[in-house]
């Protein structure tokens, strides 16, 4: 269990465990503050959590929050945040931050997008400009942002998919998974999370579970679900994830959720959640809002 | 209420203290004072908690009708008055017919009504109607029903109509204050009309003032918005116009004017001696997404001092009291919007911040704006004060003049 390297900018003590599930309470020891889990993680896109200052959000309770490299890449910018010293001293933030990798909304986002071992190619619909997203590249601006925990960039498809693409995605998350890795420059004061692929098919994810656990990572991500999957397809993926995934690193199962998924999941395992659903739902009588929800 | 003027100076600034303010018995206000503006019932932008953080001077809350015109009936079932409702009930909350910040189109008032523009489209108060609003709101101060209305410039008649029916719901307004038990410890202001005809505007003064009523709003002197439409108050004839109508007022009434006026045009109207005020222009400041950075002290060094040195590629066309923090040059700016500001945004957050969040448009930007902008205009107001009875006012003028003025 212990490696040569320590690739570790975090610890994660279980303070007590479910006798009946797989749910544990933990405390999570991250650069800026601990983190107690299970935590539900808010979303604040864009260097802001929806009209919140961050003093609010502080006495709200929140340790940790998001933010998304996608956006903050364009605004305002890698080279910005290397001029003041990253996200937590441009938003006043003190406590902890995670930022996704650009990877999903690129993909989810923008209507012209191709995919190649490279990395992510689009065009940027605001401006029309041409961009590859690559693993070092998306490690670089999050190693400017400055966040606690980063994500790889994986290869994310719709877990409504099936096919040879699923398996081939799986393939290149891990293979990117390396390359980020390789280039990620501040392993002391940032956590660079794996992130399990292999969609709805249990040998797929058997094997990227095997796989990206030999990798030296401080935490790993359940990545792929919460696409708009059947319910049943959804909780086995997650439980037989957490069925395999090393106890003493921290699990975090990317975009969920409602609160009843919050819920099982926990008693499935998982100690960290995500997802836009309350940011969203609270401005969504908001005619203008682009993320208006119907 | 008490007004107690403690010195008016020599030329015509007035300096005074309001007490006895019924629910809150405990509490003074002292004038030239600023009314914190809302819109729908609460303080654009603004949560409660974030309100705190302006400390006493946002004590005194406008409520503008118009937008809160439909709750009516949802009030009258409420029974404990609009204040709880808001969750403002420990500010003085001031009832106004209009909402300030807009100009509603002309000739929709008739005799027995008054046109005000709600969520959903026009609505046609009469004095029943409005004196049944206030008893379900029960508002500490309001402005009793008028018609501001006064036509086009110069039109004697429509102007005359607007005195006419102003007075008449006036008396009607009083005397359902006088009966009504709910509004024992409210204050009912009569407001002066009259468009810009001298002869209606005396008559307006002379006649209102001999009502009892707590004060005067001065109306329909084109104070209201939106933001560049209001024009300097020696233009226009508007100075003598206000000067006329205050001479037939008793100096220890308060009067009130609306608007979004500029500091100079406030300046001037505190000097013809006006005392209380609205915050519509840094509300409107606030939309176009600027900050107020105009001087208002010797120790705060101005925002638009500093970035007038930089290059020309900044964009402060409109006028010196405010910086669009839209302007990229702001991107890498790590010094708060005013240096010297104590308030929140200023001490917690940077130039550069602030103009990616109104750049990304995200909510927060408009809240830091807001914060900082009432806290730089109410801080105005305290200088004013300072200014009147430490004698310096005209050397404020000179300086707001000289400094900001184009």
């Amino acid at each position: 269990m212990s490696a040569p390297v320590n690739h570790s900018a975090l610890t994660l003590k279980v303070l007590a465990e479910c006798s009946v599930t797989k749910a544990r309470a933990c405390q999570l020891s991250l650069p800026h503050s601990v983190v107690d889990t299970p935590v539900f993680m808010p979303v604040g896109t864009q260097g802001s959590l929806k009209g919140i200052t961050p003093e609010q959000l502080e006495n709200s309770g929140c340790q940790i929050m998001l933010g998304n490299t996608y956006h903050l890449g364009s605004n305002p910018g890698a080279e910005l945040f290397d001029k003041v010293g990253g996200l937590h001293k441009f938003m006043g933030w003190k406590r902890n931050l995670l930022t996704d990798s650009g990877g999903f909304q690129m993909v989810s986002l923008v209507a012209l997008s191709e995919v190649t071992e490279e990395g992510v190619r689009f065009s940027n619909p605001y401006d029309a400009k041409d961009m590859l997203l690559t693993p070092e590249k998306s490690i670089e601006i999050q190693n400017s942002i400055g966040a606690d925990i980063i994500m790889q960039l994986d290869d994310v498809v719709s877990s409504t998919i099936s096919g040879p693409r699923v398996e081939e995605a799986m393939g290149r998350s891990i293979r990117w998974l390396d390359r980020c890795i390789e280039a990620h420059k501040k392993t002391k004061t940032q956590n660079l999370f794996a992130i399990i692929q292999g969609g709805l098919d249990s040998r797929l994810r058997t094997i990227c579970l095997n796989e990206m656990s030999k990798r030296n990572v401080p935490g790993f991500a359940i990545g792929g679900l919460s696409g708009g999957e059947d319910k049943n397809d959804f909780w086995k993926m997650v439980t037989l994830s957490t069925d395999f995934l090393p106890k003493h690193k921290p699990r975090y199962l990317m975009g969920v959720g409602f609160p009843v998924d919050l819920v099982v999941c926990s008693a499935l395992g998982c100690d960290m959640f995500d997802c836009v659903y309350p940011t969203r739902t609270a401005v969504s009588t908001n005619p203008t809002s682009k993320y208006a929800i119907n | 209420m008490k007004f107690s003027l403690r010195s008016v100076s020599q030329r015509g600034g007035r300096l005074a203290t309001i007490s006895e303010l019924g629910r809150h018995g405990d509490k003074t206000v002292t004038t030239p004072m600023c009314l914190v503006f809302t819109q729908a019932g609460t303080i654009p932008h603004l949560t409660n908690d974030m309100v705190q953080k302006l400390g006493k001077h946002a004590y005194p809350v406008h409520l503008p009708l118009p937008l809160l015109l439909e709750s009516h009936e949802i009030l009258q079932k409420y029974s404990n008055g609009i204040g709880d409702f808001l969750a403002l009930k420990h500010h003085l909350l001031y009832l106004s017919v209009q909402d300030s910040t807009i100009r509603p189109p002309e000739g929709f008032n008739e005799k027995s009504f008054v046109s005000l523009w709600g969520r959903s489209g026009r609505l046609n108060v009469d004095v029943d109607k409005f004196m049944s609003v206030q008893e379900a709101f029960k508002p500490d101060w309001y402005q009793a029903l008028c018609d501001s209305d006064a036509g086009k410039v110069g039109s004697r008649k429509r102007a005359h109509k607007s005195v006419e029916r102003t007075l008449a719901y006036l008396d009607r307004c009083l005397e359902k204050h006088k009966e009504s038990e709910v509004l024992r410890h409210s204050c009912i202001f009569g407001s002066i009309e009259g468009g810009s005809v001298a002869e209606e505007r005396e008559l307006s003064a002379k006649e209102t003032a001999k009502r009892p009523v707590a004060g005067f709003v001065l109306e329909g002197l084109d104070t209201n918005g939106p933001l560049d439409s209001v024009l300097p108050l020696c233009e226009n004839g508007k100075k003598e116009i206000i000067q006329s109508i205050l001479n037939e007022l008793p100096d220890e009434k308060p009067r009130i004017l609306h608007g979004p006026l500029d500091p100079a045009n406030i300046l001037a109207a505190v000097e013809l001696g006006i005392d209380i005020f609205d915050s519509t222009y840094a509300f409107l400041v606030t939309e176009r997404n600027a900050a107020l950075t105009f001087c208002v002290s010797p120790d705060t060094e101005s925002m638009a001092s500093n970035v007038g040195k930089l290059q020309d590629s900044c964009n402060l066309q409109r006028n010196l009291y405010e910086t669009s923090l839209t302007d990229k040059i702001f991107k890498d700016d790590f010094r708060p919007l005013v240096v010297g500001c104590q308030c929140y945004t200023c001490t917690n957050h940077t130039r550069a911040y602030v103009h990616h969040l109104v750049n990304v448009g995200e909510l927060l930007g408009k809240t830091l704006l807001m914060l900082h902008n009432l806290y730089h205009f109410l801080r105005f107001f305290e200088v004013i004060q300072l200014a009147l009875e430490e004698g310096t006012f005209e050397k404020l003028q000179n300086m707001i003049a000289t400094r900001h003025c184009n």
